[in-house]
């Protein structure tokens, strides 16, 4: 069975088990205590992820390290409908999962040092955060525009779509307003009315209502 | 007294919420089981939090801390904590709406809508003052709303690529100035 090293506060431990309840796999999760611990900086655990990040999985005999690389790994391995990382769209997902990547430094950066109190320079990771929302949000109207609901023009949710979620919607956490960017507003409720999704705290406080026609 | 433009009348969806803002106010904007438009104070009279961060139930809008209901015309008509005790005459603070061409208008007292030239672009976010904004833009093409003191929101019409370039350049110079 895949094992998680897993924190339910991280978005980056969101993707992985967003993406393994989509597919269906079992896994045990191995709860890290990050913040006030720092567990995952422990000899224990950089055992296992030398750069003390989280989340790591290990399956096979395998420790894969990085959220991003993760998913890959998963929709590769297990997903048979090849819908979650369709092979013809390699160049646009890769774009999405490194964009993810640039929100993990920013925005989650933001959240880290309001939440948990890290020194960092808060006015810059906010500013980079702001300039992300506004490409995304852009992306999505356009996107929109040609009657697609996801990043990729596909009629599903990718593993792009999977990376680039859970920093924008805790992006208020991080103390940057979500209120001017309305096509990223519907994005994300569309991503949480997906079957099988599950919140994490700060995601959304009440379940959705029916779907939107 | 002046209206402005809060949302794009496509983007008010059945069961879903808008957020906006008019200068200094939070808006909440969602669409009836009526098909009708509201826009609110984003703001619950029992404890202040973010209506839009309830749930637009069709007949009603409800309250995310304490599930208050609010019917299509603001009217509070439960309040699960009474157990069904007489709720008092509560309401949300309601602002007059209109659509027109494809926009949302609201206004603090009569909303009177102006013309607008064409189809509804992307709105674009300025980090700057409307009276800036307004200096670069051609107000006969573009609605602004003021969005807080310092910010402001640009309602474009027009051929959308080519609006989305001219005021990416335009929010540059504002944001850099």
């Amino acid at each position: 069975m895949i094992q998680l090293h897993d924190y339910p506060l991280s978005g980056n431990c969101f993707k992985v088990r967003f993406l393994m309840d989509q597919l269906d796999l079992e896994y045990q999760s191995t709860l890290v205590d990050f913040y006030p611990g720092y567990e995952h900086k422990s000899p224990r655990f950089l055992k296992i992820n030398p750069l003390g990040q989280l989340p790591a999985i290990e399956d096979n005999g395998q420790t894969i390290r990085d959220a991003q690389a993760i998913l890959v790994y998963l929709a590769a391995a297990y997903d048979v409908s090849g819908k979650w990382f369709p092979r013809e769209r390699q160049g646009e997902i890769y774009q999405w999962l490194a964009f993810a990547d640039e929100l993990t430094g920013s925005i989650s950066a933001a959240r880290l040092h309001d939440a948990m109190f890290y020194r960092l320079d808060v006015t810059k990771a906010r500013a980079r955060g702001t300039k992300l929302l506004r490409i995304i949000d852009e992306h999505l109207w356009f996107a929109e525009k040609e009657g697609h609901d996801w990043l990729l023009p596909l009629p599903h949710p990718t593993i792009a779509d999977v990376a680039c979620l859970p920093y924008i919607a805790l992006a208020e956490e991080g103390g940057i307003d979500l209120a001017p960017y309305a096509s990223v507003a519907r994005w994300m409720e569309r991503f949480m009315r997906l079957e099988k999704f599950k919140p994490m705290p700060g995601m959304m406080p009440l379940e959705m209502p029916k779907e939107t026609p | 007294m002046t209206s402005y433009v809060v949302a794009l009348e496509k983007d008010v969806r059945p069961n879903s919420i808008v957020r906006s803002m008019m200068g200094d106010k939070p808006l909440v904007i969602w669409r009836g089981a009526s098909g009708a438009i509201h826009v609110w104070l984003d703001r619950c009279p029992h404890r202040s939090v973010r209506l839009s961060a309830g749930r637009n139930m069709g007949d009603y809008l409800e309250g995310v801390y304490h599930g208050w209901r609010f019917d299509e015309s603001g009217l509070v008509t439960l309040v699960p904590a009474l157990q069904g005790r007489t709720v008092e005459d509560i309401r949300a603070t309601v602002y007059s709406t209109t659509v027109a061409d494809g926009f949302v208008w609201a206004s603090h007292d009569a909303c009177t809508p102006a013309k607008s030239a064409g189809e509804p672009c992307y709105p674009v976010h300025i980090a700057a003052p409307i009276e800036q904004v307004r200096q670069r833009v051609d107000t006969s093409v573009d609605h602004l709303t003021p969005w807080g003191k310092d910010e402001t929101m640009v309602y474009p019409t027009g051929n959308p690529e080519q609006r989305r370039a001219e005021l990416s350049a335009i929010r540059l110079r504002l944001e850099e100035s």
